[in-house]
């Protein structure tokens, strides 16, 4: 069984994490402070820390130092949890290397968006729950069970990728779908997609949302990842959309990312070239 | 601006915008719960000082249930009319501008409690507290009575918010605090970064209650901070611990912060004011629903 080390110093908070935690069937460890937390880390070597940013005795950066300074915790995946959504924040949290970042307060959906990079997605065969053991079952046939599910899980995220980002005359252009859950699922993809496509020489990247009249909390979330990772790649990144609503929400985030608007593919494009 | 006076405007803001982005935020609608229309229109026309009977009829005539709400009221054996009124003008001088706009907006209010068990309790025990409010302010002459009954209805409104947004984070809340944990303002600012009683703040003041209304909410839990209505917050506070008296908690366990030690009254004044209390609370509760 997989381990959850949850690090908050609200009693409430841990509470909500556990409860969000239940049908991942893994175990949670609990530390209410930083100093706890790396403590807890070294002991019981979890598979994921969910860490709060503000905490007394140890803030949630010192521990993250003192976790990625030792060799036992260093490769551990950390998601930080913050009351703020402040945007140089997610700037900061990507380059101290965490796989993600989650706003307090947040809904099961944003939260499972995140921690599904790590454990996988409840349910699902990739997933990492623990697989009631038969007792003919052996290592060899769990092995290739696993890797047949993690190569399908591949190829749908590569399916779900190849409608999502194209390859537009020398420019990259990332479509919203309209499931947030879809975009949040495939941001690792995009982002493993987009140093792909640097390499190869593009270096701007068109998201195109002129098909979308609602943007939510977890597509704004994703999007934002998208745009950070694409400026940390040294990308150039414009954001079309038509929707009046839509084109408001995301000007919040133009100064995080550098980013351009257009109310059209096409201008988008223009700007960019 | 005085710097004091400044500083609680820049408070106020950022209070105000923390409230917004995030109920928006987690609510699956991106938006805050509302009043419907004819309340806030009510809401708007008794704030009027040119108030006009007829103008605050046009509105209720505009929704066929309200209409028949307001004239059953206004023919209850509360109101002592010798002949039925038969017009809404009829029924809207029974009550008056006030006291329509109140039963009004309590029956548009009872909409935002949706059905469910902890609702169904949280409505009874709003509705407990508006009716309770309105009594001691007549009772103890504090405050305006017609100032009393808003805030008392709404002075629980961020929980309905809070609920509205996210029930299963709303259930965990209140079963730490069912189970003796801690506070719900405590969960609430540890988990929205505001609790409901500064929730139900912001939104009344969207909806139209005057400011003294909108601080007593506020500030139900600790009076003594409300830097203006504070004798109301007094009064929403004292008609909380009585909606407990007399049966309509919305939990077991009345908080701590709750009392009726600052209205001053005899045990014989406060026994009596109970009994009235809660006898006016069954003739509106048959009323209203």
């Amino acid at each position: 069984m997989k381990t959850v080390l949850t690090v908050d110093d609200s009693k409430v908070v841990r509470a909500l994490i556990a409860r969000n935690l239940g049908d991942y069937g893994v175990r949670v460890v609990e530390a209410e402070n930083g100093r706890d937390g790396v403590r807890a880390a070294r002991l019981h070597r979890p598979d994921l820390i969910l860490l709060d940013v503000t905490m007394p005795v140890m803030d949630g950066r010192a521990a993250l130092t003192a976790l990625r300074s030792d060799p036992k915790t260093r490769s551990i995946p950390v998601i930080m949890l913050s009351a703020e959504s402040r945007e140089d924040l997610v700037g900061e949290f990507m380059r101290l290397g965490v796989v993600g970042h989650i706003v307090k307060p947040f809904l099961q959906a944003t939260f499972d968006a995140e921690v599904a990079k790590v454990l996988g997605w409840p349910g699902d065969t990739q997933g990492a729950r623990p697989v009631d053991r038969d007792a003919s079952t052996t290592v060899a046939d769990e092995t290739a069970r696993a890797l047949a599910a993690a190569r399908e899980a591949a190829s749908a995220t590569e399916e779900v990728l190849q409608g999502l980002l194209e390859d537009v005359n020398g420019c990259a252009v990332l479509t919203l779908p309209e499931q947030a859950t879809t975009l949040a699922r495939v941001v690792p993809a995009v982002a493993r997609r987009l140093r792909v496509l640097r390499d190869a020489g593009q270096d701007a990247v068109v998201v195109d949302l002129v098909g979308t009249a609602c943007v939510t909390a977890e597509q704004v979330s994703s999007l934002v990842r998208v745009l950070v990772e694409a400026r940390s790649l040294g990308m150039r990144t414009a954001v079309c959309a038509r929707d009046e609503g839509v084109m408001t929400s995301l000007r919040g985030w133009e100064a995080t990312a550098g980013t351009i608007c257009a109310t059209t593919r096409e201008m988008a494009l223009g700007q960019l070239r | 601006m005085a710097d004091g006076a400044r500083s609680a405007v820049n408070e106020r803001d950022e209070l105000r915008q923390t409230v917004r982005a995030t109920l928006s935020r987690i609510s699956q609608t991106g938006e805050l719960p509302t009043l419907p229309s004819v309340a806030t229109a009510a809401l708007g026309i008794v704030r009027s000082p040119d108030a006009e009977v007829e103008e605050l009829c046009h509105v209720i005539r505009m929704d066929v249930g309200l209409t028949a709400r307001v004239l059953r009221v206004a023919n209850s054996p509360g109101y002592g009319r010798r002949h039925p009124a038969k017009s809404m003008q009829d029924a809207v001088v029974t009550l008056g501008l006030r006291q329509t706009c109140d039963i009004l907006v309590a029956v548009c209010a009872r909409q935002l409690f949706a059905p469910g068990p902890y609702t169904e309790l949280l409505w009874n025990h709003s509705l407990a507290t508006a009716v309770a409010a309105e009594e001691i302010a007549r009772a103890t002459r504090l405050v305006k009575p017609g100032l009393a009954f808003l805030p008392g209805l709404f002075h629980d409104v961020g929980r309905i918010a809070f609920q509205l947004a996210d029930v299963p984070s709303f259930t965990t809340l209140q079963e730490l605090v069912d189970a003796g944990e801690g506070t719900s303002q405590t969960f609430e600012r540890e988990w929205y970064a505001f609790d409901h009683a500064q929730a139900g703040c912001i939104l009344t003041e969207d909806w139209g209650l005057v400011p003294e209304q909108c601080e007593a909410i506020r500030w139900h839990h600790d009076p003594a901070q409300a830097p203006a209505g504070h004798v109301l917050a007094t009064v929403v506070n004292a008609a909380d611990a009585i909606a407990y008296a007399i049966g309509c908690g919305p939990s077991a366990k009345r908080p701590e912060d709750v009392s009726t030690a600052a209205l001053g009254l005899s045990p014989e004044a406060e026994g009596a004011l109970v009994e009235r209390i809660r006898e006016a609370f069954e003739t509106q509760k048959q009323l209203i629903g």
